[in-house]
């Protein structure tokens, strides 16, 4: 009998130590980032360096191991929707599309997981989209609003005092300048490789100031309306006045030139802003122009977010910490500091590069327009730029634009 | 006696099976490979072709609803009409400059400087494809461009060849030509230098001219692999995607689609793998036909 008890309480202790072995066991987090360290300084700090030192404290912090991955831009949205689909895949994610991921039910429900405080600290949460069970997926990241830039310089040349802000002014004051200056006055990137690169910047900001709404009741993209239509036109004219250039093929084109000092007007994403200064352009910022239903300028929110496989991980909670971690103001201040310039997106976040961006986004906080997600976007945003493309060579109106992209949607991209 | 002959002949001896068996021993290791990354796949997309499928969740069949999608689609019908203008530029043109260059050089040019000049003509193959399109993407640049620059220097006007609808797919198809041609001139060189010597000793003697030796000798001779550099050109020419997706993005308008392009939109733009799948399908079918058809065309003029 005592042999018995003897070997049972030898059994109880062995299983009691792996138990205590298994529950010390560390566990791990792969989190893919894409590489947003573009500047070729020797003391730039590179994306991965960034990341494995702030990975530091949380890991000595939660006795696990983070892997971080730096993913390249080229088809980023087809790497991450695999990477989410299989098993090895990403723990925590940045995101760019959210539509398809969302459907598809890839990433984590995020309420249970932050605090009511954590949550309320993201400045856009409700901007970000929410899963079948009402629960809100992404954590959305302010990416800035695409701001107008002016040469100071061509604009006193052709003897214009004030920014033409109206979409007639606008256009009489690009004639002006081109005609006295025999600069470029205005270019935007409609030769751009993927539709989404030409719409974000020559598309949509003017389809807000015509008070145009993307999505309907229903949350289905619908833009064959009055405001379409004025866009539309409005866009053309630049064709028609031949303020465009024809021979801009590629997206960076406008902004090169711009850079150059050979361009009045471009309207470009708020980081070029160095590069023009280090070119010796006398710039300044303008918010966006005045359509007839007002100002508007479109901003982006990408985001991060968590695997739903990291349930059967078993480290969910360790990855929804991850989120709030690497999202935190502490970590963002310094990401925008030492790899690239955003804009802040949590509340507690206090980085601040651009003082005049501030300024001018803040009085017009109103005016500001998140791009929405929708199914099939990439390819809607593709058909919209080729039958505009189509459009500027003179083979269809603008109510034909906007006719064969929706019949198109419709009929063959929406499933 | 039919009944005792078959028998007898049916009957394998244990040293030709053990022949057999080492025989199935050596293709195995191919014919798996073969079997999983070619021949499975296509089945795949069959059967992906008669579904919804997104990769999230399982395959939905839904018979043939993408066929009867894909026949209504417009973009496809300008993507196929752009691919067979893409093929009818780039496969008879390089097939006649793969040849012309490699008979110049194997009648006129059997030197160093042949040889130096075939690896020259043979570069471009090797460069990558991508880095080939951005460097042509440059010389095209309307401004500063080295092709602009040249007709400049002329007193030609520039010339916006990817920004022109009726100049960007021929200025993508100029690329894909001076790729391939090395490619193709190696293999017609190669057929030149085994057309057997005393044929062309023979003509020589009776009088033929170099011209009518080309022509009544050299080429006929060459006639396998013509067929094979023609099938080869027009299977690669259908499939073209990268030059396309790196030059132009499909543009100016959809001048520039073609049928892979819509293929990889379909695809890993709005993840419709079993809508894409259809089409591939489709494309998998055209080029059968277009191979079909080519094979009764070179087998008749043989008949002949």
């Amino acid at each position: 009998m005592k042999r018995v008890f003897s070997m049972l309480l030898a059994l109880t202790l062995l299983i009691s130590c792996v138990s205590v072995a298994a529950a010390e066991e560390k566990k791990s987090l792969t989190v893919w980032i894409p590489q947003y360290q573009f500047s070729k300084a020797e003391d730039a700090i590179s994306d991965q360096d960034f990341w494995d030192g702030v990975f530091d404290k949380f890991e000595a912090e939660n006795n696990c191991d983070v892997k971080v991955e730096i993913l390249s831009w080229s088809d980023y949205n087809t790497t991450i929707y695999t990477g989410l689909l299989n098993e090895d895949g990403p723990d925590v994610v940045y995101v760019t599309d959210n539509y398809d991921l969302v459907k598809a039910d890839l990433l984590l429900g995020l309420e249970g997981y932050l605090t009511e405080a954590e949550m309320d600290n993201y400045l856009l949460w409700n901007k970000g989209p929410v899963n079948a069970e009402g629960k809100h997926v992404i954590v959305p990241m302010d990416d800035g609003v695409a701001m107008g830039f002016v040469n100071k310089d061509i604009l006193a040349e052709a003897g214009i005092e004030a920014f033409p802000e109206g979409w007639d002014e606008f256009l009489a004051a690009c004639k002006t300048i081109q005609e006295k200056t025999g600069k470029q006055a205005f270019l935007q990137n409609w030769g751009a490789t993927t539709g989404t690169s030409a719409l974000m910047l020559a598309f949509w900001p003017y389809y807000f100031q015509a008070g145009g709404v993307m999505l309907d009741e229903n949350g289905e993209i619908s833009i064959n309306n009055e405001a379409g239509l004025k866009t539309l036109e409005f866009i053309k004219s630049f064709a028609d006045e031949g303020i465009f250039d024809e021979t801009i093929v590629s997206e960076g084109e406008s902004i090169d030139k711009f850079a150059a000092g050979e361009l009045a007007f471009v309207v470009a994403d708020l980081n070029k802003g160095n590069s023009f200064t280090n070119n010796g352009v006398n710039w300044e910022y303008f918010f966006s122009l005045k359509g007839p239903a007002g100002y508007g300028a479109r901003t982006a929110t990408d985001s991060f977010a968590v695997s739903k496989k990291t349930l059967s991980r078993g480290n969910d909670a360790l990855a929804a910490k991850a989120l709030v971690y690497i999202t935190s103001g502490e970590v963002m201040d310094a990401f925008h500091s030492k790899i690239f310039y955003l804009p802040p997106f949590t509340k507690d976040a206090a980085y601040s590069e651009n003082e005049a961006y501030t300024t001018l986004v803040g009085a017009h906080t109103a005016d500001v327009y998140v791009v929405s997600e929708f199914e099939g976007k990439a390819s809607f945003e593709k058909e919209l730029q080729a039958n505009i493309q189509m459009m500027f060579m003179g083979d269809l109106t603008p109510q034909e634009v906007l006719d064969n992209t929706m019949t198109y949607y419709s009929e063959q991209i929406k499933q | 006696m039919s009944s005792i002959v078959p028998s007898a002949q049916r009957k394998i001896s244990p040293r030709r099976r053990k022949q057999a068996w080492i025989g199935a021993a050596y293709i195995a290791p191919s014919f798996v490979l073969m079997s999983i990354f070619n021949v499975f796949p296509i089945f795949l997309s069959i059967y992906y072709s008669f579904t919804k499928y997104n990769m999230a969740s399982p395959p939905v069949w839904i018979g043939l609803e993408n066929y009867a999608k894909l026949f209504s689609n417009r973009v496809l019908s300008e993507a196929l009409v752009n691919t067979v203008r893409y093929v009818l530029i780039t496969v008879p043109l390089q097939t006649v400059f793969s040849l012309l260059i490699a008979a110049f050089i194997a009648e006129r040019m059997k030197n160093r400087y042949g040889s130096f000049l075939r690896s020259v003509i043979f570069i471009p193959v090797i460069v990558s494809l991508i880095a080939s399109a951005t460097v042509w993407n440059i010389m095209y640049q309307p401004k500063g461009g080295l092709i602009n620059q040249i007709l400049n220097a002329f007193g030609f006007d520039s010339v916006n060849f990817l920004g022109k609808k009726a100049l960007a797919l021929p200025s993508v198809a100029a690329v894909a030509i001076w790729k391939g041609t090395g490619y193709y001139m190696v293999i017609y060189y190669a057929g030149i230098m085994n057309v057997p010597a005393d044929v062309q000793e023979a003509a020589i003697v009776d009088g033929a001219s170099p011209m009518q030796r080309f022509w009544h000798i050299t080429l006929p001779i060459l006639k396998p692999i013509t067929y094979m550099i023609v099938t080869l050109g027009i299977i690669g020419s259908f499939q073209v995607f990268d030059l396309v997706y790196k030059m132009t993005g499909g543009g100016p308008g959809r001048s520039t689609y073609t049928v892979a392009y819509v293929i990889y939109t379909f695809a890993f733009q709005d993840k419709n793998y079993g809508y894409a799948s259809a089409v591939a399908i489709c494309l998998l079918i055209a080029i059968l036909l277009i191979h079909l058809i080519q094979t009764l065309f070179f087998k008749e003029k043989e008949d002949r």
